[in-house]
């Protein structure tokens, strides 16, 4: 139980790390992909809400104590982001598939694999949302410069993170638990 | 009706929930330090309070050190790639430079031929410029003898471009030698420095006649030697040796080289000259072959002339190597060079005899001025010494200081 809390905090602290130092060496076109929802896309998808939400917070206080940019930005749109995005691709519950099946639904979910980079795409794609709406209410005019640079963000962060999904997923144990199952 | 757990499954079962509900208990508390850090810095920005920064102080304490590692890592990895990559990069341009540095090379080597290709142009363009009654025709060397005894070349041209046997083959204003075994589309020529090649000359300052052989297959120099000059005369060094026009169909007056050594005078048995030939024999790619046909006028007033050479060779010939230029070996015997007896003998030679070709070959000078072979402007060059040598000098063994005998130009 505690190899899991440990588990936890390590990638926590290691996406913060990421984003900080590593994210500006993978840039594309100039454009970096966000490291830190890519990691909570994964957990989100393999571990659920409740973990999603811590390591959203903490990723986003850190990022907001160490790296701020705005004010307030990275420690309420890390958890917000990464919450939406949870919501939608995280695992249903046997209840809600329960539920969902009575009323004619199908009662099936997506592939993990399928939504963990989806999920990192919902997320990032309101995290870029948010920044456009940021600076368009700041009186910068929004050209397709600034619409490429989010296209491209999304894509690559969502690419991206169906890559790199698969050794943090072993990491977190959970082709051992499906094993088990 | 109730079904029985066994004890140890409803142990595993009360620990599961146990466990479960402990790590809600931290996820819930762990949740709420986070809510309580967030919310002392959201407190922190909008009080300001510096109190409030004390936590978040805490953390950047111990982030710090940690992210500085961290960045030092990534750093060193991203280093150790931007390194790889310049490498690449470098070696790819480098490759692309040597690529191109070789494609310049071989512009420059293609520059280069097409300027000597030029150049040689241009030099047998002033040739066939100057000499269009002797019917010049340009023909490129397609094949040569690489032995060390003959001195023989093939051109790409024959008897169907007009070419006959003994034409005058010239390059760069100087003779190369004559056409023989012409076929319909190549002929052979023989270079005056073989041994089996025999030309009329005449030194151009006195006007004396005598026979230029090459010394190719005797000594292995590209030299030539001219007999049968008259006793009473001394060529000197520079004299400019020319076609005679006598024997075969020569024009006169084509420079055949100029006169390197005498050797006459010092012995009575060493009669005759050495002769360093104007043409370069190891850079022929280009000759002209001068179809030269003399007229029915001309050869009517050379048959009656008595000007021509009679090549009576001299009672004293006794062709014995003289001393080589640039060695201080003295050849001395004689079985080393060739006897005058078959080289002399106008049968063994496709020199001209006296007699039998006397009609078949007549002068090219028989009245008329134009026939005389006309060296083109770029080529007429000074001898080496830079001025003219006085055409009857005294016979001395060795050559006579340059400044005693010379008339300035």
């Amino acid at each position: 139980m505690f190899g899991k809390v440990i588990k936890i905090a390590v990638l926590s602290l290691l996406t913060y790390l990421l984003q900080a130092t590593t994210a500006e060496y993978l840039a594309l076109w100039n454009v970096a992909p966000n490291l830190a929802l890519m990691m909570i896309a994964i957990v989100s998808v393999a571990l659920g809400r409740k973990y999603t939400f811590v390591v959203a917070l903490l990723v986003g206080y850190l990022l907001e104590i160490m790296i701020p940019m705005l004010e307030y930005l990275n420690l309420i749109l890390y958890p917000v982001a990464a919450m939406l995005g949870a919501m939608v691709f995280s695992d249903k519950s046997e209840r809600k598939l329960g539920a969902e099946f009575t009323i004619g639904k199908h009662g099936t979910q997506l592939n993990p694999h399928l939504r963990t980079p989806l999920c990192a795409g919902l997320s990032c794609l309101i995290f870029e949302g948010v920044h456009l709406l940021y600076t368009y209410l700041a009186g910068v005019a929004l050209t397709a410069g600034h619409w490429e640079r989010t296209i491209v963000s999304v894509v690559y962060t969502t690419l991206l993170t169906g890559l790199i999904q698969f050794p943090v997923r072993w990491w977190l144990g959970v082709y051992k638990l499906k094993k088990a199952r | 009706m109730k079904l029985k757990v066994p004890k140890t499954e409803r142990r595993k079962s009360v620990d599961s929930k146990g466990k479960r509900i402990l790590r809600n208990v931290l996820i819930v508390a762990a949740v709420v330090v986070l809510l309580a850090l967030a919310g002392t810095h959201l407190f922190k920005l909008i009080i300001g309070n510096e109190q409030l920064a004390v936590p978040e102080e805490a953390v950047t304490s111990i982030l710090t050190p940690l992210q500085s590692g961290f960045a030092s890592v990534v750093d060193g990895i991203s280093n150790y790639f931007y390194t790889l990559k310049l490498r690449s990069r470098l070696e790819l341009e480098y490759n692309n430079l040597r690529q191109e540095n070789e494609q310049l090379v071989y512009q420059a080597m293609l520059v280069q031929e097409l300027q000597h290709k030029l150049s040689a142009y241009e030099t047998l363009f002033d040739e066939i410029a100057e000499n269009e009654l002797m019917n010049p025709l340009v023909a490129t060397v397609i094949g040569r003898t690489s032995g060390n005894y003959f001195s023989v070349f093939t051109i790409n041209k024959g008897s169907n471009d007009g070419i006959e046997d003994f034409m005058a083959v010239t390059m760069g204003g100087a003779l190369v030698g004559y056409t023989y075994n012409v076929m319909p589309t190549s002929s052979s020529v023989r270079s005056i420095i073989d041994s089996e090649a025999s030309i009329a000359g005449l030194i151009s300052s006195s006007r004396d006649q005598g026979t230029v052989r090459g010394t190719f297959g005797v000594d292995g120099q590209a030299m030539c030697r001219m007999y049968y000059l008259p006793e009473d005369h001394l060529p000197r060094p520079g004299d400019l040796v020319v076609t005679s026009g006598v024997g075969m169909s020569f024009p006169k007056g084509i420079p055949i080289g100029t006169v390197r050594e005498s050797t006459r005078g010092m012995e009575s048995n060493k009669q005759y000259i050495v002769v360093e030939p104007s043409a370069d024999f190891e850079h022929v790619e280009y000759v002209i072959v001068l179809r030269y046909q003399p007229t029915a006028e001309a050869v009517e007033e050379r048959s009656s002339s008595n000007d021509s050479i009679a090549y009576t060779p001299l009672d004293t010939v006794v062709p014995i190597p003289t001393i080589q230029i640039g060695s201080d070996f003295y050849q001395l015997s004689p079985t080393a060079t060739p006897s005058p007896e078959p080289s002399i003998d106008p049968d063994a030679t496709p020199s001209p005899s006296p007699d039998a070709s006397a009609e078949a070959a007549p002068t090219p000078d028989g009245g008329n001025q134009n026939y005389e072979y006309q060296v083109p402007s770029s080529m007429q060059t000074d001898n080496s010494y830079g001025f003219t040598l006085a055409p009857t000098a005294t016979p001395s063994p060795t050559p006579p200081p340059l400044d005693l005998s010379v008339e300035e130009d």
